[in-house]
């Protein structure tokens, strides 16, 4: 069997896919550990040219930490088999088209969130697996299941590679893009206690007492579910704040091209801001004027409440 | 302890009612006219949801009250679904009925620890994530009587509530039915939106199982694909983390199967495709670009010709406008705009 044997005959050895995916599976090593440079980016691992074409245009074959390696190899039954006079896809040539111009919207529009991708996920292992089974059809049952059995190890692989490697570089991670260690929930604490954590001291002060002014939301919408003070979204990544007023921005300095108005605190009777250590490195604009202008009420897990000691027209008039 | 016993099987009778009145409403009444292969009949089961919350929204759409709108919409269901019960029980056992192999018990067996796992973390786990909190909000809204975001109107002057997302409200209005349902038992703390996740998760996996079954007729072969599946942790995670993506999936994968077995449901098929595309538009936005590409893809590829193809597929796209397509139509007219505002 040779070189034309192997690529386009019928016997394509079933472990050619296993060693291309693991040799991507290597080349996205290299490509993760290049320096992060936006920590928003940087959690979604599309924090840099290489990683924003592999890890999100084209993560449907290349996220493999998240999507695992068995969607690569969807690339090499694409391959080979437009190579073949009687294609593998003969009978279903228009889905395949409906696949191909999905895949180039997600990948235009939704890359950057690995849960789009899972939207492809079934119908994709279902052409590997029909592939690789009418190719080990003729030999016997064990072979398939050796061969299945290769598969999902490649994907524990990629799985448990994913989080060593994020443990043994979250220093490196932290310094050069602010983005903290994950502490949203107490690590020590049993399962339990995990599954069901919340910040009941914050919950609690608002809905205890009778506080005054409304609360600003750093990203936290959870806060609405489980009190009813009056509070305002903002999303410190795009300095935008959702209010009567529709969209405004809380710091002086514009992140987006449009314009739009400042929003004054004392108007809407904003007194405290709900945040998180992760959520607060979005914007480093905003961590700063945390620090200015905000006394740190009450620390639970990741999540922290402040309240507003100068606001900007205070600070204005001293 | 004994409220989580109370709590699961609040959810699993209210799930089993729901799945009772779609099978007598849908299958036994529609389907089973047409065809009589599981996959088919447990797709149109698990869609029936979504037509449910299709309705509530032209009724909530018309300012009836909400009580009165999810009351009727309650008694429906419950009726039919004791009604169906019998019929239901019966088509369950006829399925079961032919298991003869130890990997389909253990399938079976799996899925159904998997749900009622899912069911106990819905009644443990907080409102935690911010999506999730964002559509339960919507839900309370609409258990509250407050059809402000169906008339266009984003922002909730009385918390300060903004809702930024761009889908059709599917998915809490879903969540609104059974949590004002559950509101009467004193459990309404969003628990109904939360199993969700997990129900639907369970009948992704349940049918793709029934589905490779038939294709490749061993119970061994069929599973491993569902192995593969499972083995990605960014699946694993949006089955166990409370979301929208397991219905969105469902949904838009049901489009998918419709066209590939086309051939089966003769005449009916525009409607069915209809009915399933606009179901699948009305759970997620990005299921309208994915079903505007299938139905585009299925169209050109159609071995009608003329004036028929064109009529058959304006029906289907009525269809798909009338179950789903409204809500982005008012969006992007009245509302919003929709990818075309600015949010």
């Amino acid at each position: 069997m040779g070189l034309r044997g192997i690529v386009i005959g019928r016997s394509i050895p079933w472990w050619m896919p296993g060693l291309v995916a693991m040799a991507f599976s290597a080349l996205w090593f290299i490509f993760y550990s290049t320096g992060p440079i936006d920590s928003v980016a940087s959690y979604r691992g599309i924090d840099g040219t290489p990683q924003k074409w592999f890890n999100g245009h084209l993560g449907l074959f290349f996220k493999i930490d998240m999507l695992g390696a068995v969607h690569l190899f969807l690339l090499p039954v694409f391959i080979w088999e437009s190579l073949k006079k009687k294609s593998f896809f003969k009978n279903s040539v228009h889905l395949v088209w409906g696949f191909w111009i999905s895949f180039i919207l997600v990948s235009a529009l939704a890359y950057f969130n690995y849960r789009y991708w899972i939207t492809f996920s079934l119908p994709v292992v279902a052409i590997v697996f029909k592939y690789l089974y009418e190719n080990l059809r003729s030999k016997s049952d064990k072979v398939l299941i050796w061969a299945i059995a290769l598969l999902l190890c490649v994907q524990g692989f990629n799985i448990f590679a994913k989080r060593i490697y994020n443990k043994l570089n979250t220093n490196s991670i932290t310094s050069e893009t602010g983005l903290p260690q994950k502490v949203d929930k107490p690590v020590d604490a049993s399962i339990l206690a995990r599954l069901t954590f919340k910040p009941n001291l914050v919950f609690d002060f608002f809905n205890k007492n009778q506080v005054e002014g409304a609360v600003l939301l750093n990203g936290l919408p959870m806060f609405y579910t489980h009190c009813r003070q009056k509070a305002f979204m903002y999303f410190a990544e795009r300095d935008i704040v959702y209010s009567s007023i529709g969209k405004s921005h809380l710091l002086d300095i514009n992140t987006s091209s449009d314009a739009l108005p400042r929003l004054s605190l004392q108007d809407l009777n904003i007194q405290y801001v709900l945040s998180s250590s992760s959520h607060n490195q979005m914007f480093k604009d905003f961590k700063k004027w945390i620090d200015e202008n905000c006394v740190l009420l009450i620390q639970e897990g990741d999540i922290i409440l402040y309240r507003i000691e100068h606001s900007h027209e205070t600070r204005k008039s001293t | 302890m004994i409220n989580i016993i109370v709590g699961i099987s609040l959810l699993l009778t209210l799930w089993l009612t729901l799945f009772s009145s779609a099978n007598l409403l849908c299958s036994n009444m529609v389907l089973g006219k047409i065809t009589t292969r599981h996959v088919d009949r447990w797709i149109f089961i698990a869609a029936f949801p979504v037509f449910l919350s299709v309705v509530i929204y032209y009724l909530l759409l018309f300012n009836l009250p909400a009580n009165f709108v999810f009351g009727v919409m309650a008694l429906l269901v419950i009726g039919t679904g004791i009604f169906g019960l019998p019929a239901f029980s019966r088509y369950i056992y006829s399925s079961f009925r032919h298991i003869n192999s130890r990997v389909e018990y253990a399938f079976i067996a799996a899925l159904s620890f998997f749900i009622l796992i899912s069911f106990f973390l819905s009644l443990i786990m907080p409102v935690y994530s911010n999506d999730l909190a964002e559509y339960v909000m919507l839900s309370r809204y609409f258990i509250d009587g407050n059809t402000q975001f169906i008339d266009g109107e984003r922002f909730f002057e009385n918390t300060g509530f903004y809702y930024i997302g761009l889908h059709a409200p599917g998915f809490p209005l879903l969540g609104a039915f059974g949590d004002w349902v559950f509101s009467l038992h004193n459990y309404g703390n969003a628990v109904f939106i939360k199993s969700i996740t997990g129900v639907y998760a369970a009948l992704l996996l349940f049918v793709s199982y029934l589905y490779f079954k038939k294709v490749w007729n061993r119970p061994i072969v069929a599973v491993m694909p569902i192995f593969l599946f499972i083995s990605s942790y960014g699946v694993i995670i949006s089955m166990v983390k409370f979301h929208i993506d397991t219905i969105r999936i469902f949904t838009i994968l049901a489009v998918v199967y419709v066209i590939l077995n086309k051939n089966r449901f003769s005449s009916l098929y525009y409607t069915i495709l209809g009915v399933v595309c606009g179901l699948a538009c009305f759970i997620h936005s990005l299921n309208v670009f994915f079903v505007f590409i299938l139905v585009f893809i299925d169209f050109i590829n159609s071995d009608l010709r003329g004036y028929n193809k064109f009529l058959k597929y304006f029906i289907s796209a009525l269809y798909i406008i009338g179950l789903g397509g409204i809500y982005y139509l008012l969006e992007l007219t009245f509302g919003s705009g929709w990818v075309l505002g600015e949010l």
